[in-house]
């Protein structure tokens, strides 16, 4: 099992954010997430329509500068390191489907024994519309969102450019998303579907925020359950957790309705240093630590690197060469899908030699990519680094003009493109990077100590992973300022 | 000494070790910069095409007098070289193209700098070109590139000083049973 934290006196240094009044009162208003929602849902089909009716000029149609440009920045530059999965919070893909589910966009429809059904499905002590089946166990897992990622990651020359095809993707997730909502409990297609929600459940073990329990007693003592099975004064866990429960940050939405389910108000929001969480529970996650790291080093030499060649095979929308792009797809593939991984494997291999004792490969194994967390989190905000102070001229423009039209609206539509202080870009990529070794490194030690037998043994895990991960950071400063 | 400050200097001393080996590495790195030649005057054809610039990659000496033919091998391109006060558009079938620099836009056939200052700049597309424009880019190495060279030694200084560290303390261990 990941070693996340095993007891409330593991959280030294954490502090507990809700003991202020005012965060504790803002964390308890309940119409804040949806009305952040409907705002960002009403901003999306703005987008959708700009994607599909403006300039099919990417860098001035407004659904690519805001989504590939701002929107992305803004996630992977602040959002993911600093709350994780924050973003779920207030996406707008799942709330059409959420709120026909609940039937409600603000309130919260409790299962009294006085409370007419109107043909609801009872789930814990809330009712909800739609069929609400359970996600299948055995799809009960990150292999679709990973699967999913990598379909995207295929097509992205095409995502990234062209706004017809950004809109069509996101217009199709939304559809998606209401189609699960209906058909399956709560946000079954967040947990299992949304291929973002895949890596920032991930990369949420990183993050400075995490709700959790303040006194594990009191939980003990706590009959209902209401943070995982809902009350009067909110629904239960829409990600289908036991907050009561978590160690790990994975999958929480950060929605807060446990937070204000709680009849003793024992659940909180703790900041806490970062990195805080280590270790993966399974192959799934394994692979998709992997899988991450090796596309954000694979997108750093496609899209930021001087190689014209790999643009070309990419730019399946200019060739449409699709022999070219397959080869290319295959190559892609046989990076990000087979060789990394295949590397960490030989690594855990050589681990579980060097530490005998009966170590299991998959123990070893899930001790090595715990490492590609930190790391790949690194080479994505990394990779963004580029988009803000090179790109960031387009966000000013677009605005005035988002479907670049010849229209003005605020006078910044003819701003000239200049990048910002781009010679610095270098340095702070590196430095990226750098600390993304250095946690990688630390994460890397602690799962192979946690299951290792003891520590000579621990270090003999750890060595291998060690230098792969040197290997691996060395690539991206090469990549980066080499 | 308390029984808790020794076990805080304790806890400190490895990571605070860690940390000078990377910085030394660093700066080892950094003073090194790899082998320079002597700086020299270049002449390079630079041309642009959907969606690359060829050469690539340009390495050049610090002190270098680089002087710059720009074309363009199809559509209307721009040249802008980061970190230089260097902005051109590039027309296709045309030797001459707008140079913006100094505050000035000229007509010019080719445009001449001193590579004044090491390390890694990239010349980028400043006029949309096509779907690809924004990732359209090359690379200037103005030699000796030291960030590159600080921070390889710092990324291999941390490995080795992590293991070293780790290794001493389990070995340590061991010994004391």
């Amino acid at each position: 099992m990941p070693a996340a934290e095993s007891a409330t006196s593991a959280r030294a240094g954490w502090v507990d954010l809700l003991d202020r009044p005012w965060l504790a009162w803002i964390a308890g208003r309940r119409e804040l997430p949806p009305a952040a929602g409907l705002l960002l849902l009403a901003t999306l089909a703005g987008l959708l329509l700009v994607g599909v009716w403006g300039t099919a000029v990417g860098n001035r149609n407004a659904a690519i500068v805001l989504v590939w440009i701002l929107w992305w920045v803004l996630l992977m530059g602040v959002a993911v390191p600093v709350a994780g999965r924050g973003w779920c919070a207030v996406c707008p893909l799942p709330l059409p489907g959420e709120w026909l589910q609940r039937r409600s966009i603000f309130s919260v429809r409790h299962a009294g024994s006085d409370t007419p059904r109107e043909g609801l499905t009872r789930v814990g002590h809330n009712l909800y519309a739609g069929a609400n089946r359970r996600w299948p166990s055995s799809l009960s897992n990150l292999w679709l969102q990973t699967a999913g990622f990598l379909l995207l990651a295929t097509f992205s020359a095409l995502l990234l450019t062209d706004p017809f095809t950004t809109a069509i993707a996101i217009g199709g997730l939304l559809a998606l998303a209401t189609v699960v909502a209906l058909v399956f409990r709560q946000r079954a297609f967040c947990r299992y579907l949304c291929p973002v929600s895949g890596f920032l459940g991930l990369y949420a073990s990183t993050s400075l925020l995490a709700v959790r329990c303040r006194d594990e007693s009191r939980c003990g003592d706590c009959r209902d359950k209401a943070c995982t099975a809902g009350n009067e004064q909110a629904w239960g866990c829409p990600w289908m957790e036991r907050p009561n429960r978590m160690t790990r940050s994975n999958a929480c939405g950060l929605c807060l309705e446990c937070v204000r389910a709680c009849p003793t108000d024992n659940m909180t929001v703790f900041l806490r240093p970062p990195f805080a969480e280590h270790g993966l529970a399974g192959w799934d996650e394994a692979a998709k630590a992997v899988l991450m790291l090796s596309l954000g080093i694979a997108y750093t030499a496609i899209y930021l690197g001087p190689w014209g060649g790999l643009k070309d095979a990419a730019n399946i929308a200019s060739h449409r060469d699709w022999s070219r792009f397959l080869h290319y797809a295959a190559g892609l593939w046989g990076f990000a899908a087979v060789a990394v991984p295949a590397s960490f494997l030989l690594v855990a291999a050589w681990a579980r030699h060097r530490a005998g004792r009966g170590m299991s490969l998959k123990a070893c194994a899930l001790a090595a990519a715990s490492a590609a967390v930190p790391l790949g989190l690194a080479a994505w905000i990394a990779f963004s680094v580029p988009l803000a102070f090179v790109n960031g001229a387009y966000v000013v423009a677009v605005v005035s003009d988002p479907l670049g039209k010849g229209w003005d609206l605020f006078g910044t539509a003819a701003l000239p493109w200049s990048p910002i202080k781009p010679e610095w870009m270098g340095a702070l990529q590196a430095a990226v990077v750098l600390g993304g070794q250095a946690a990688a490194l630390r994460a890397a030690w602690h799962a192979a100590f946690a299951a290792g037998a003891d520590r000579r043994a621990a270090l003999a895990m750890f060595r291998p992973t060690a230098w792969l991960v040197t290997a691996l950071s060395l690539l991206l400063l090469w990549l980066h300022v080499g | 000494m308390s029984k808790w400050s020794a076990v805080a200097v304790h806890r400190l001393v490895p990571p605070v070790v860690l940390a000078t080996a990377v910085v030394l590495a660093a700066s080892a790195g950094w003073l090194w910069g790899g082998p320079v030649g002597p700086a020299v005057q270049r002449s390079i054809d630079v041309t642009a095409r959907s969606f690359a610039f060829e050469p690539a990659v340009l390495r050049v000496n610090e002190g270098d007098r680089v002087t710059l033919h720009l074309r363009s091998a199809d559509v209307v391109h721009g040249f802008h070289l980061d970190g230089h006060d260097i902005d051109a558009t590039v027309y296709p079938l045309r030797r001459e193209f707008t140079l913006r620099s100094g505050g000035k836009e000229t007509l010019a056939a080719s445009v001449t700098f001193v590579a004044s200052r090491a390390g890694k700049y990239r010349y980028r597309c400043s006029v949309t070109c096509g779907a690809m424009h924004p990732f359209m880019v090359g690379e200037l190495i103005v030699e000796p590139n030291r960030l590159w060279s600080s921070t390889a030694a710092a990324a291999l200084a941390m490995t080795s000083g992590a293991l070293f560290l780790l290794g001493r303390n389990a070995a340590g261990r061991h010994a004391r049973g």
